[in-house]
């Protein structure tokens, strides 16, 4: 398990991908995080809710149903779902290492949500496939942008 | 697991406070969180019971200055110490970056502190982190209640690994933000070695350790404890890491060192001198804990802890961390599933065949040839101009062999002439949910429920979609049009009845229902031919007579068009011209 390292090219590519699922799916706002409970990036209206301690939570959320699901003989629950009486919450496996939380009201419904979701997933999926492979670069030196393989 | 975010310019590491219930690791958190300047943290999230017993996890997010122009975020979790929730533990020890265990310092409270530092290695064990490679530090907290064992006795009895330790008195805050700024500077000295050592592999001149040392373990090992009672509470951190690299200790740096301190710092552990590495004390075997042999504990940076510069530094002096065994991944066998299979997109909707089955049927359409191999008639093909049964009755099933093939695509009424009036169809309905009938006078599933209203509403064609296909095939079929919320979409049941009757003549049936051949019966003249358009009591009709024109009367008006008495028709009574 190598650490999480992210390039600015890697969040403008997850950026883009969430923002497209935001406007399909017409969500509040989108957040990326690890099952660590480090957020990786979010899209959307976010300024008006504590998005770490909400990446935090999640992740909690999703770890402890996952032990519920090894209980009942399944590896764990590929998508989970709060309903609230406007606002809920959709959160889904990306892949094995990070999970998507995406935060809608009663303007769109779930059917929408989770198939824009799936299919932002597999997008998302391919990009954090390149993060895997991003190598350390010097604090000091490092713009921000990935370097150029020499 | 730290993640790094060259974008951003943030690096956040996740550290867990564990111990022993009520051994005070959240008291540890709701301090820092007290004394933090606001500008530095978020809320704190504390999921507990209602007598503030840690439920899950509580969590602290803090902003510790910045490296090299990356802030550093901590996120500090502390654990459920009861014994029961060990699942819990499990779960919040996920991807840890640093590790400060708590201990109680009372007397009777030792077992609970051996119980829960082996369950911390269990616990990291099935993440495939070892306890001894990891950033770890103790705090001996509850130092202001009597009945303790001295720092030596705490020491000999869970410090097997001479990690560094730290007396608290959590409640007071005294000794929390020593604590935070050991292992914080312990993560981030992990940090730089693990990827300086990358980087040495990669540039002739690797850059060591930069970041800078924290007095959190004074440099100078005094034999002389300081009393516990005066050790300041340290003031919030300042938000900055920066430090100069390279060089020794100095008070003034580091998180949060303030440059006037006015007492001595905690006093360093172990008191004994002289120990050769800072922390490496020969610690006594003590029952129901076996430390792992020879392992002494090496500080990461050397600049950092209390280490005698003379110190004989084994081979090389590499770090204790660069021995990081990078755990394997949890594995997972979650696939994430394909959307259809996520969902349990159900079949679609079985049609039923009532419209064949019930009364309704003798209402003058004809039902399709629900035992025809050859595939369905399309249901726009059934030409309604063909001779309509008579209304009352219902139309009898063809048996395929007695169809001909040309009749099929004039429609089903040709074949429905063939039974007219052979006797009361009434008698043998097609059953509702039997799709395929082989024999033609299969007794009636259920007898009818309702006789069929005479009048206008024989000779109208009535679309019915065919009769379902049993069992319904391609459920998870790609080709399915699905709308987005999962259901099936009207326009497309045309389409998808399509695909389903292509996908029956795609597939060569298992066991078709071979009827047994039959000499062909020709179509019986039937006596009354009638127009299913027109109305057959029409003429003999009195309330009809005056609302329809007469045949006479149509063919007098068609010789002459312009001549139609279009007024006569009550075509739009409520705007009808007088």
């Amino acid at each position: 398990m190598g650490n999480f390292i992210l390039y600015k090219e890697d969040i403008d590519r997850l950026n883009k991908v969430m923002a497209r699922l935001l406007a399909s799916a017409s969500a509040t706002f989108v957040l990326l995080v690890h099952k660590d409970g480090n957020l990786l990036t979010h899209q959307g209206f976010t300024r008006a809710f504590d998005t770490t301690s909400l990446a935090a939570l999640a992740a909690g959320s999703y770890a402890a149903t996952r032990a519920i699901a090894q209980l009942i003989g399944e590896s764990e629950f590929t998508v989970l779902f709060h309903k609230g009486k406007t606002d809920s919450i959709h959160i889904s496996l990306v892949d094995e290492d990070t999970i998507m939380v995406l935060v809608f009201d009663d303007r769109t419904n779930q059917g929408l949500v989770r198939v824009e979701s799936e299919r932002a997933s597999a997008d998302i999926r391919t990009v954090l496939e390149d993060v895997r492979h991003n190598e350390f670069t010097d604090l000091e030196t490092a713009t921000g942008s990935k370097p150029q393989a020499s | 697991m730290a993640s790094i975010n060259y974008h951003t310019r943030e690096i956040s590491c996740k550290i867990v406070y564990y111990g022993p219930g009520l051994s005070g690791k959240t008291t540890n958190l709701q301090i820092i969180h007290k004394k933090v300047p606001k500008d530095s943290k978020s809320e704190m999230v504390s999921l507990a019971t209602e007598t503030d017993r840690t439920l899950f996890f509580d969590f602290l997010p803090l902003d510790l200055g910045s490296i090299k122009g990356f802030s550093t975020k901590f996120q500090l979790y502390t654990v459920p110490g009861q014994v029961y929730y060990n699942a819990t533990r499990k779960l919040v020890l996920r991807g840890v970056d640093g590790v400060v265990f708590v201990a109680d310092s009372q007397r009777d409270k030792m077992p609970e502190n051996l119980e829960s530092l082996r369950n911390l290695e269990e616990n990291l064990r099935e993440y495939g982190i070892e306890l001894k490679t990891t950033p770890f530090i103790l705090q001996y907290n509850k130092r202001d209640l009597p009945s303790i064992f001295t720092v030596d006795e705490m020491h000999a009895q869970i410090n097997a690994y001479g990690v560094p330790a730290f007396e608290a008195q959590a409640h007071q805050g005294v000794g929390v933000f020593t604590t935070l700024k050991a292992i914080g500077k312990i993560v981030i000295d992990t940090f730089n070695t693990k990827y300086s050592a990358r980087q040495s592999s990669r540039r002739p001149d690797p850059t060591p350790s930069s970041i800078g040392s924290i007095p959190a373990v004074p440099a100078a090992p005094s034999l002389a404890p300081a009393p516990i009672a005066a050790i300041p509470v340290p003031p919030p951190p300042a938000p900055s890491l920066q430090m100069p690299p390279q060089q020794p200790p100095q008070p003034a740096s580091g998180f949060s060192a303030p440059a006037a301190r006015p007492m001595v710092p905690p006093a360093p552990l172990p008191r004994q001198q002289p120990a050769p590495q800072g922390y490496a004390p020969a610690p006594t075997p003590i029952q129901g804990y076996a430390p792992p042999p020879a392992v002494p504990f090496q500080p990461p940076a050397p600049q950092g802890l209390a280490q005698p510069p003379a110190a004989p530094s084994p081979v090389g002096a590499p770090p204790a961390f660069q021995n990081f065994v990078p755990p394997p991944a949890i594995p997972s066998q979650s696939q994430p599933n394909a959307m259809g299979a996520a969902q349990g997109f159900s079949p679609p909707p079985a049609i039923q065949p009532q419209g064949f089955a019930s009364p309704t049927a003798a209402q003058g359409f004809a039902p399709p040839p629900v035992a025809q191999p050859q595939g369905f008639v399309p249901v726009q093909a059934v030409a309604p101009q063909a001779p309509a049964p008579i209304q009352g009755f219902s139309p009898p099933v063809a048996s395929p062999s007695q169809v001909p093939a040309s009749a099929q695509t004039v429609g089903l009424q040709a074949a429905l002439i063939s039974d007219y009036g052979m006797d009361n169809p009434i008698a043998r309905p097609v059953p509702p949910q039997a799709p395929i009938v082989t024999d033609s006078f299969a007794p009636p599933a259920q007898p009818p429920a309702a006789v069929p209203a005479p009048g206008l509403q024989s000779g109208f064609f009535q679309p019915t979609p065919p009769a379902p296909i049993s069992p319904p095939l391609g459920t998870n079929s790609p080709q399915r049009k699905e709308r987005l919320d999962g259901t099936m979409d009207p326009r497309d049941l045309d389409a998808e009845i399509a695909r389903m009757e292509r996908e029956i003549l795609g597939q060569p049936q298992a066991a078709p229902p071979q009827p047994l051949p039959q000499p062909p019966v020709a179509a019986k003249p039937v006596g009354i031919q009638t127009n299913p358009n027109v109305n057959p009591n029409m003429d003999t009709d009195p309330a009809f007579s005056d609302a329809f024109l007469s045949l006479d009367e149509i063919r007098q008006f068609q010789q002459s068009p312009q001549d139609y008495p279009t007024q006569r028709l009550p075509m739009n009574p409520g705007n009808a011209n007088p």
